[in-house]
């Protein structure tokens, strides 16, 4: 396969912003770059306020309605930029062809509205031959819940988290996506809860083909289900590559949020942080945004704009001056 | 495969914990009925107690009054035996007590109506002023707090703060007088005082009382229904909906006013006691024969029987209308807990 076909999303130096008449542009995202193959697991990880989530609304296209825009690059789904199109057009994507979980399972589903109801509101704008009813049924057998009648007719509220998320996924893949943006999907559910929902992504994505985005703060989670990691900082992705390259980081933020992993620390030992605070929105220094928590700071660091992503597409890319020599130290 | 079989184990356990949901969900409405019931009787006896006690701790002689000055010593015997004031207090209370169980809550010193008959003649008036304010309200509320929760402009915000600001500063009589001189002198729109006829021909009377009424709610209901509606839009689950592409209607309601409206409706059935107050001024003024100013004429003569029948029936009233205010709450929004 060549790599235009296998190529889903692409992210070229997107650039997101709160524009004001008046006022000067606040930056929230720039430089943001990556690029999703179909069927592919890749994970997004940073701390908040990186931009993360912001990246996945501008794919999602629920910018707009918050205030917030696309102030420059691309973002081409199956060779369509997003940034482009107009409502018209969104509302046959949003939600039909690219799905979403949302940040957060106890405020996602709509709590006035019955598991039933919510369901039908997805399907119902979806051809189909079967009723709505035995389709929202097909619906959350497929997220593995049981007592299915019942469960249709209960309110969010009566759900636990771990199933409210469950309902949610099955709204989100009622239009069979091809790519499905989960934010944070486990934020707030208790441990097995949360690998019971990775493990149902894990297989959402290996039998129906969808391509998934996960967002999230932890990097061993990502390592865990995703085939390829996004690592962002301040608004910029800083190093992208395969779970396996990963493993051997090169830039200096990813370095130190693998040390600062409590999965792999060592027993009675001291837990790794990452010195300092990300910069605030608005607060960029000039040059690379990490400067000033690093290690391996040098002189030309801190000019000029923040370091592009170097290397090959496809292939492990660092948006670090010293990469190399870090690698070799 | 282990995690598999982990996954499925738990997820039973999950579900088991859940599956009495429904049923404990029905019994727990059921209980909540039956106390509210059981609540309503409680509070209708204290209001009949309280206003049964108060009324004979206050001045005042309800036959003297209604025989005039120079009655006869003879007379007011002979009256009072009739009416049983002659008796002890609490032996008072429980002929009171066992007459309204059966229904029957006195008669009028004053013009010997049936209290009932009273109440039913100008309840009425009363009710239909309310109906149509609130009614108004509503219609009128919902579209100006849903606009300004939408409004991106902050000086919308800022002109509806003002607004209702002074809506809510201005008196309801002072506006009643207002309106009463200029649709009712000048324009001729409104018959200055009186009252005739069956429904649709008094609305030719009410319609500028229910107005004025009116325009003091608004203010009240759009500032509760704007700042929840500002909640709601905070909430992740309206992105739910904009990600789902739900039609408009659906959107603006199953998404926006939905989960908003309940703190309003419960505020409005509240409202209902405290504006059954209010309307006696209006009555007073726009001089209709409501159960307001029945009340206020009876308070005046020491009619027992009567101010004790009215105060019963507002109590009644608030019951009633607050617990179907809490009900609706529910109905619109599940997390809405029924005390």
């Amino acid at each position: 396969m060549s790599s235009l076909e296998k190529k889903l999303l692409e992210l070229t130096n997107l650039e997101i912003g709160i524009v004001k008449p008046g006022r000067k542009t606040l930056v929230l995202v720039n430089q943001a770059n990556f690029q999703v193959d179909y069927g592919q697991m890749v994970g997004i990880v940073g701390e908040s306020g990186s931009g993360k989530t912001m990246v996945c609304r501008a794919i999602i296209g629920t910018l707009q309605r918050r205030g917030v825009s696309i102030i420059g690059g691309q973002v081409l789904f199956e060779g369509e930029d997003l940034s482009q199109i107009n409502e018209a057009r969104w509302k046959v994507l949003r939600g039909k062809v690219i799905g979403y979980v949302p940040q957060s399972a106890l405020a996602g589903p709509n709590p006035v509205l019955t598991v039933a109801k919510q369901l039908a509101e997805a399907l119902e704008q979806i051809e189909g031959t079967e009723s709505i009813k035995s389709r929202s049924k097909e619906m959350l057998d497929l997220v593995k819940i049981r007592r299915i009648d019942t469960v249709m007719k209960q309110y969010p509220y009566q759900l636990s988290g771990g199933m409210r998320q469950r309902v949610m996924i099955a709204c989100a893949l009622a239009s069979k996506p091809k790519l499905l943006i989960a934010d944070e999907p486990t934020t707030g559910l208790d441990v097995t809860v949360q690998s019971q929902i990775m493990e149902l992504l894990k297989e959402i994505r290996r039998d129906l083909g969808t391509a998934i985005i996960l967002i999230s703060h932890d990097l061993a989670l990502v390592d865990e289900v995703c085939d390829k990691i996004v690592v962002m900082h301040a608004g910029a992705t800083v190093e992208v590559g395969t779970t396996e390259d990963l493993s051997r980081p090169r830039h200096p933020y990813t370095i130190a949020l693998n040390s600062s992993r409590i999965d792999i620390a060592k027993p009675g030992g001291e837990l790794i942080t990452i010195k300092g605070n990300p910069p605030s929105v608005g607060q960029w220094m000039q040059g690379c945004r990490f400067a000033e928590r690093c290690d391996y700071k040098d002189t030309d660091c801190s000019v000029g704009e923040q370091p592009p992503l170097f290397g090959d597409k496809d292939k492990h890319q660092t948006a670090c001056l010293h990469a190399d020599k870090i690698v070799r130290a | 495969m282990i995690s598999r079989n982990l996954s499925d184990e738990s997820l039973g356990e999950e579900i088991s914990s859940e599956q009495q949901a429904p049923n404990k969900n029905r019994g727990e409405l059921r209980r909540t009925f039956q106390g509210r019931i059981l609540r309503s009787c409680i509070v209708s006896f204290w209001v009949m107690f309280i206003a049964f006690s108060l009324l004979r701790i206050s001045p005042g002689d309800p036959i003297r009054l209604a025989l005039g000055t120079d009655a006869t010593e003879e007379a007011v015997k002979v009256l009072r035996e009739k009416f049983g004031l002659d008796k002890p207090f609490l032996v008072q209370f429980y002929d009171y007590f066992t007459g309204a169980l059966s229904g029957n809550i006195g008669v009028s010193f004053f013009s010997q109506r049936q209290v009932n008959e009273v109440i039913s003649t100008h309840l009425p008036v009363t009710a239909m002023i309310i109906i149509l304010s609130m009614g108004a309200a509503i219609f009128i509320s919902i579209p100006i707090a849903l606009s300004v929760a939408l409004s991106s402009r902050s000086s919308s915000k800022r002109v509806f703060g003002v607004s209702t600001s002074i809506s809510l500063a201005i008196p309801g009589f002072f506006l009643a007088l207002l309106g009463l001189l200029y649709f009712g002198t000048v324009l001729n729109w409104v018959p200055a005082a009186g009252y005739e006829g069956e429904f649709p021909k008094n609305l030719k009377y009410l319609w500028l009382p229910a107005l004025v009424n009116c325009f003091s709610l608004v203010p009240i209901l759009t500032r509760v229904l704007h700042s929840s509606l500002m909640d709601t839009l905070d909430e992740e689950f309206v992105e739910t909906g904009v990600i789902r592409g739900v039609s408009k209607i659906k959107f603006y309601w199953s998404y926006l006013l939905r989960p908003s409206l309940a703190p309003t409706v419960v505020l409005m059935s509240y409202m209902v006691g405290v504006m059954i107050g209010g309307t006696v001024v209006m009555e007073t003024i726009f001089s209709l024969p409501g159960i307001g100013r029945e009340l206020i004429q009876a308070v005046s003569t020491r009619d027992y029987a009567v101010v004790q029948g009215i105060i019963l029936v507002f109590g009644l009233i608030v019951v009633f209308v607050s617990f179907v205010g809490d009900l609706l709450g529910y109905l619109l929004d599940r997390r809405v807990t029924l005390s």
